[in-house]
């Protein structure tokens, strides 16, 4: 079973708290309480089985004191079979198949509230900007029809992108915020983050998309939501670096809403 | 020889000695030689173009920067990833089981040697094709997944790309052909007395290999036929304008490129079975559970490629089934990761380099399977996807798989040459190949936030990214020594016997070393529970009802451990 001291102890911190067992929050917190628990609970697995495994091949090895005087071999030419044992394989397998099951169920928790965080029509603050890629730079379109090739956006505030791509498959990553998705032409997909601090963060593209894949980097600045709202109303619709058909900026769904519409937007 | 065996006989071949047998030889152990030879070729391309990728990310770059220009490291990525895959993996798996399966199940050769022999040509071919475009403007540089509409010419106009798609065609014919041979050479030739369950777990794992390929290439060849009409004929499958190209090579890509994976991976499996079972002195354990799972991953990996999708935009309803179907697929790896491990017990065993490779193979696929499962938490691979720790997972699994691969070619390289190897070079050979390995991949995972195919990347993992390439260069010079071991010892190496491991149990170490050209001179036979050689005459007798079985033995029956 899921350790379940270990995870309360990971999500206390997290400032939505949530009742512990499903760690919420901005997707960072989320990524950071997952990520932990599976790197400890990995390295102990890893340790025990390599352990085990290693004392094994040592007790075990040639010329080392141990009795096998009960022990048949194989013998060349007999028709393939297998050894005695099999109980404690169903043991050890069955304890994986719950230590793994268990930790998937649990992150699964995780991820529809990461599909579906349930503030997306309860919070009228949402910023909706859609993202489009191309070879190798960002364009973001604003509500108001603003172009620019820096993201910017308020700290504290939930901000939900629409993403596609004018060319080629690209994926729009920020590490900092843990928010990432695919770029994909004729497709839109949709993601969330919320910054909890002003900063300027890094986006890069994931996905192999040409020569300039290595250099398709921009940024993304949080700013203090007053900041913003200065910065916001003196821009205005430009024509920006991309053509592209904006269509309908301001998307306003139902609050089951699934940031994973297939809709081709053709092009 | 009898009447029977000689009109089964391939025709007179040259000497193994003169360069034109290797040109007319349909013999499956010829044949597998020139795959496995023609592997290791393919190996060292493969190998030195990571190299070349390593010295490039030695630092952060800025344009134009270092060895590579962008577009000359895009298709050094894609070309490495390419050549290992297709070009390297499988074909060593395919040449050792050319060589070993048909001595394994009792078969005098496989069921179509000349279809065998143009399976070879086939993939020799299609490789020097993919060798051929780097000379014809650039070769294609979309990465080994080959994404759409990258791939179409409005993005990547060159020939050399082209020739690419052309290369791995040509290859998938030879795979077809290949896989067709195998499966009827299993199901129909085995010797009297060798059900599928008594199968050897090499044989069983190129069975379910061969099997797999068949669908999987299918599907690959598909997406590749409609890539060279959107490439030569103008058509727009993929094009950037075709709303649900990119979406639908990514189907097509990964309904194969998932099932390759335990392409790759289930040769080495066997490989691991057969060494672990010869050098501890003791069968698998669960053996009958550990061919149950493999049979059930080989029909589940047809469902799960969708989880190489969870950032695209296919609904939540279908990330949750194939989160399910991954978690799935993983649980029977557990059971025969712990069925090799418990094998170990009570066992008798000789570390000697065919085990220190497939020892170590095992311990790199547990910590490739770990790192996998952070990969099934979709919440995490979300953050993972395009990172270098997909790049470190996926290595961990694939070139563990190698290590057990080069363990087999230490393993079956007394049978193959009828000489031992330097058993000194070999442990020098694989404790620089496993210092060199870790010293490679494990440093990916603490350099986990480098975006893939980048060679721009944060600065503060540059002390990583150098480990790396240090590693890097010494796993590449351990190669250098097992040539150097091995071609030496073909030729000077102590004589090996019919069987130079203790313990050893199929049927390829019952004959000579190296085999006679038609493996057995009679008719090996199980159905006394233990291999015995039946001359022509007990055959005939005891397929007209005549004698008996005792009688058989007392007669025909031929004794096993004769020296070669
Ligand atoms: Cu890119
Ligand atoms: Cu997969």
């Amino acid at each position: 079973m899921v350790p379940c001291d270990t995870v309360r102890g990971l999500a206390l911190p997290l400032h939505t708290g949530g009742g512990g067992l499903v760690p919420r929050g901005t997707r960072v917190q989320v990524f950071d309480s997952i990520f932990e628990v599976f790197l400890v609970l990995g390295t102990l697995v890893g340790a025990v089985v390599l352990g085990y495994m290693g004392l094994k091949a040592f007790q075990y090895r040639r010329g080392a004191e141990h009795d096998d005087g009960d022990v048949s071999r194989p013998v060349l030419g007999e028709l393939p079979r297998g050894s005695e044992g099999g109980g404690k394989l169903f043991v050890s397998f069955g304890l994986s198949a719950v230590v793994v099951v268990s930790l998937i169920s649990w992150t699964y928790l995780t991820l529809l509230y990461v599909e579906d965080p349930g503030r997306s029509a309860a919070d009228p603050e949402a910023l909706e900007v859609e993202v489009i890629g191309g070879q190798f730079s960002w364009t973001f379109v604003y509500p108001n029809g603003h172009r620019s090739t820096v993201l910017r956006a308020p700290a504290d505030t939930d901000v939900h992108l629409t993403v596609t791509s004018r060319d080629v498959f690209h994926n729009f990553g920020v590490p900092g915020l843990r928010v990432k998705t695919d770029a994909i032409p004729g497709q839109t997909t949709s993601t969330w983050f919320v910054a909890d601090e002003p900063g300027t963060y890094a986006a890069h593209c994931y996905e192999l998309c040409g020569s300039g894949h290595s250099f398709m980097d921009t940024e993304v600045v949080i700013m203090e939501p007053a900041d913003y709202e200065a910065w916001y109303a003196n821009t205005s619709a430009s024509a920006g670096p991309a053509n592209a058909s904006a269509p309908n900026a301001t998307v306003s769904d139902g609050p089951t809403r699934l940031p994973t519409t297939a809709k081709g937007v053709g092009a | 020889m009898s009447d029977g065996a000689s009109r089964l006989a391939t025709p007179e071949l040259p000497d193994a000695t003169t360069l034109k047998r290797w040109f007319v030889t349909t013999n499956h152990k010829d044949v597998g030689l020139l795959y496995v030879g023609t592997s290791l070729f393919f190996l060292v391309f493969g190998g030195v173009l990571a190299l070349l990728v390593r010295s490039q990310l030695w630092v952060s770059r800025a344009p134009g920067e270092g060895l590579l220009g962008p577009v000359a490291y895009n298709q050094a990525v894609s070309a490495h990833g390419l050549l290992m895959v297709f070009w390297f993996l499988s074909p060593l798996a395919i040449g050792l089981a050319n060589y070993v399966v048909p001595l394994q199940i009792g078969a005098k050769d496989l069921a179509f040697p000349r279809l065998n022999a143009l399976s070879y040509w086939l993939y020799l071919f299609s490789g020097l094709l993919f060798g051929v475009s780097f000379f014809q403007g650039t070769s294609f540089s979309g990465g080994w997944t080959m994404y759409a509409p990258l791939n179409v010419p409005t993005f990547m106009p060159s020939l050399g790309a082209t020739t690419t798609v052309f290369a791995l065609i040509l290859f998938t014919a030879s795979v077809t052909v290949g896989g067709v041979n195998f499966i009827t050479t299993i199901h129909r030739m085995r010797a009297k007395g060798l059900s599928l369950w008594r199968m050897p777990l090499f044989t069983w794992t190129i069975l379910l290999t061969v099997w797999m390929m068949l669908f999987a290439f299918a599907a690959l060849l598909a997406a590749l036929l409609v890539l060279s009409s959107d490439r030569l004929l103008g058509t727009m499958y993929f094009a950037q304008s075709s709303p649900g190209g990119a979406l639908l090579w990514t189907h097509l890509f990964w309904f194969f490129g998932h099932p390759e994976v335990y392409i790759v991976f289930f040769p080495a499996l066997g490989v691991m079975a057969e060494v672990f079972q010869t050098f501890t002195g003791r069968r698998i354990v669960g053996r009958k559970w550990f061919i149950a799972a493999m049979v059930l991953v080989a029909v589940q990996s047809f469902f799960v490629w969708m989880h190489h999708m969870f950032l695209t935009s296919i609904s939540l309803n279908v990330k949750t089934l194939f989160m399910a179907t991954t978690i799935g697929i993983s649980l029977p790896f557990d059971l025969m990761v712990f069925a090799l491990i418990y094998t170990l017990k009570k066992g008798d065993i000789r570390f000697s380099t065919p085990f220190l490779f497939n020892f170590g193979a095992l311990v790199l696929f547990i910590l490739g399977g770990i790192t996998g499962v952070f990969l099934g938490a979709v919440v995490l691979d979300y953050e993972f996807r395009g990172t270098y720790w997909v790049v470190a997972h996926f290595h961990y699994v694939m070139v563990g798989g190698v290590t057990a691969l080069i363990g087999g070619i230490y393993y079956w390289f007394p049978k193959f040459t009828g000489r031992m190897y330097d058993e000194f070079l070999g442990k020098v050979h694989f404790a620089m190949y496993f210092v060199g390995f870790n010293l490679l991949y494990f440093p990916m995972f603490v350099a986990w936030e480098t975006p893939r195919r980048v060679f721009a990347y944060q600065s503060s993992l540059e002390p990583w990214h150098q480990l790396a390439t240090v590693g890097g260069f010494l796993l590449g010079s351990s190669f250098l020594v097992m040539f150097y071991n091995l071609y030496r010892s073909a030729w000077a190496g102590e004589e090996a016997s019919a069987s130079p491991w203790e313990y050893a149990s199929t049927a390829e170490w019952t004959v000579s070393s190296p085999p006679p050209l038609e493996n057995y001179d009679g008719y090996p036979d199980y159905t006394e529970g233990e291999l015995r050689y039946l001359d022509e005459a007990t055959v005939r007798a005891e397929s007209t009802g005549a004698g008996g079985a005792a009688a058989a033995a007392a007669d025909g029956g031929t004794l096993l451990r004769r020296e070669g």
